[in-house]
């Protein structure tokens, strides 16, 4: 069985670049373009992880994650955001909150890479 | 025999068309009286072909009368060749609906006609004449199968026609 | 196989040829059978009619004559072809007529109640002496034909063998013919199963490179989705990041000025706009000093500078915190402190960015 993967952003063309790279990797691909939706789609067909970008509109990224991670625990966050952090800031702060950090300037290769990881494939 | 004489209508087929329920019954080469054959409704080939040669020619109708000898003995059969349907009339025909068997004029082939219808062989043929007066076979030609073709009898003598006796 | 064709054809012609001339023999024996059975026919009815004087005997006597004489016609005809029988037959003509004068005489004396002369006509030698010739004619005759018949029917036999044995050949080399026939087909069967092995080897091969060169495709097809996708990605991204970039250089209040090495005008931020007044379009190209200008010489240095932000940019040096001044589109100076960076790509100086923050607010302009 696919493994089922959420994406949150609030851009459709992201959205559609990672469904298509990711369908096309064998996984089963949920997209919704803000935090309200996320927690409707992650409840309702909970996935085996979830990808979100950090500054969605009208919410905190990181506030929406810490939700998602109450009502469906133990799912890995990769966080996708096109913001730049000091290292110091990723491995002191974010890394509490996610399991992973990439830029959006991340290769999608590394992008898949850091998926399969943290689904342990 | 008066109805076949008097029939304006009289062809060789018409002619045929009399004999269909007759029965056969043998005489070797002796020939019946004509009232005798019609009356009796039994007869040979010889008497039906004498028959037909002497109803056709009343009626203007050129005939010839032809026998042809099998090998063995007493396998002789006779026909009544009419000229212009080059077809002759047998006795053995007489209940199909084709009565008249086609071959050509010379006595040589009729005599292979005649043999291949009896899946036999022929040895000679003749032709003859007969009158119901006399009753006396009389030969005109005789053609004998083993002589070459070109010396045949029948090749001297034109086909005969006769008129009322 | 035309050879032997043509001989089986001849020889069963010539068997039917030879069965024909058996057939004539025993045609031949049958007439002078029946010319002697007509003879005594002839005789017997005769001397019945002499006894009962019915004309039906009468007529049964001349009907046996006119059998004598078609008998003897046909025998002529039979044997016309064959000079010693048609010999013998030519010697029963004479006794034949003078036997039919004869009991036609007789036949009429009866009929005419002549008896005597039916009496002398019986007592005469003339008939019996008739119907001796004949019957001695008559039996050679047969005689002859039995041999001709015994020789007729061993050459028949012969060329039935002959005929038999021409088939068999025949039958023999068309078996031979078939072998060869089958054995050359066999040939080219084997020739044409090693092409269509051969063929069905190749077409396998060609189809293994045909399936290997459709995964290659496959393959080479997935990499440039990939790559494709990698592509759409990284631009998105960077389209992304030079928005975010954009807007946050767009927010800045501080003026910002972008020049070429020759410290033209190349672009300036929202900020220049709202300060100055002017709009982008008046100031791109402008060189700087028209619309910026140094107060004071830059600290540091021993006498003043022709032009301390052009030897900046040449020296590759940073430029901080410099009283200036900046004109507005109304011509009004407005106080502010300038700082410049060279603009470097590759270590090499390609332009500069020249950053003012205002220290006396100026009277607002709408932009």
């Amino acid at each position: 069985m696919k493994k089922h993967i959420l994406i949150v952003d609030d851009e459709a063309d992201i959205r559609d670049l990672l469904n298509e790279f990711l369908s096309g990797n064998d996984y089963r691909v949920t997209t919704v373009g803000s935090a309200g939706e996320a927690m409707l789609a992650g409840q309702s067909d909970p996935p085996d992880l979830i990808i979100s970008d950090l500054q969605l509109e009208n919410t905190d990224g990181l506030e929406m994650i810490a939700n998602l991670k109450k009502a469906i625990p133990g799912k890995p966050v990769i966080l996708l955001t096109g913001v730049l952090f000091d290292p110091e800031v990723v491995e002191g702060v974010l890394s509490t909150k996610v399991d992973s950090y990439l830029m959006k300037t991340t290769p999608l290769s590394r992008i898949l890479e850091t998926v399969r990881n943290l689904l342990k494939e | 025999m008066d109805d076949l004489l008097q029939d304006r209508k009289m062809n060789a087929k018409r002619f045929a068309n009399h004999f269909e329920d007759f029965k056969f019954d043998y005489h070797p080469f002796d020939v019946q009286s004509p009232k005798q054959f019609l009356i009796t409704r039994r007869g040979d080939c010889i008497d039906y072909a004498v028959l037909a040669d002497h109803v056709l020619s009343h009626h203007g109708i050129p005939t010839r009368l032809i026998r042809v000898e099998m090998v063995g003995k007493n396998t002789g059969h006779a026909v009544c060749y009419v000229t212009e349907d080059r077809a002759y009339l047998d006795y053995n025909n007489r209940k199909y609906f084709f009565v008249l068997q086609r071959s050509g004029p010379t006595i040589r082939e009729i005599a292979t006609t005649v043999a291949r219808s009896l899946d036999a062989n022929w040895t000679f043929a003749q032709e003859f004449s007969f009158d119901y007066e006399s009753f006396i076979k009389r030969a005109l030609a005789t053609v004998v199968k083993t002589d070459p073709p070109e010396l045949d009898a029948d090749k001297v003598i034109p086909p005969r026609s006769k008129t009322n006796p | 196989m035309i050879a032997v064709s043509t001989v089986a054809v001849r020889n069963i012609g010539r068997s039917v040829d030879s069965n024909d001339w058996v057939n004539h023999t025993h045609a031949v024996i049958l007439e002078t059978e029946a010319l002697r059975s007509s003879l005594l026919v002839a005789n017997g009815t005769l001397h019945t009619y002499v006894l009962t004087g019915d004309p039906r005997d009468q007529t049964a006597c001349r009907n046996a004559l006119a059998d004598i004489d078609d008998h003897f016609q046909i025998l002529s005809a039979l044997t016309r072809l064959a000079p010693t029988d048609h010999a013998k037959v030519g010697q029963l003509e004479l006794p034949i007529n003078r036997y039919s004068r004869s009991i036609e005489e007789l036949l009429v004396a009866k009929a005419a109640g002549q008896d005597n002369t039916v009496r002398t006509l019986l007592e005469a030698s003339m008939i019996n002496n008739a119907v001796r010739e004949m019957e001695r004619v008559i039996k050679s005759l047969k005689d002859n034909q039995l041999a001709l018949l015994t020789e007729r029917d061993t050459a028949s036999y012969h060329q039935a063998q002959t005929t038999r044995w021409t088939v068999w050949t025949g039958v023999a080399l068309n078996v031979l013919l078939l072998a060869g026939v089958a054995w050359l087909i066999r040939d080219d069967l084997s020739a044409r199963r090693q092409v269509t092995t051969a063929l069905e080897e190749a077409n396998r091969f060609l189809e293994s490179r045909v399936k290997e060169r459709t995964r290659e495709l496959g393959s080479a097809n997935r990499h440039l989705s990939t790559e494709n996708l990698e592509r759409r990605w990284a631009n998105h991204s960077l389209e992304h990041q030079l928005r975010y970039n954009q807007r946050i250089i767009d927010s800045i209040s501080d003026l910002v000025f972008v020049t070429t090495h020759s410290l033209n005008i190349s672009r300036v931020n929202p900020a220049v706009l709202h300060v100055t007044g002017a709009d982008s379009t008046s100031l791109i190209s402008k060189p700087l000093k028209e619309v910026v200008r140094l107060v004071v010489a830059p600290a540091g240095s021993l006498s003043p500078l022709p032009d301390p932000l052009k030897y900046a940019l040449k020296a590759g040096q940073d430029l901080r915190d410099q009283p200036a001044e900046i004109q507005d589109r109304l011509g009004q100076r407005i106080p502010v402190v300038l700082s410049l960076f060279p603009l470097r790509d590759n270590n090499r100086v390609v332009g500069g960015i020249i950053t003012l923050r205002v220290t006396r607010p100026a009277s607002k302009h709408s932009a």
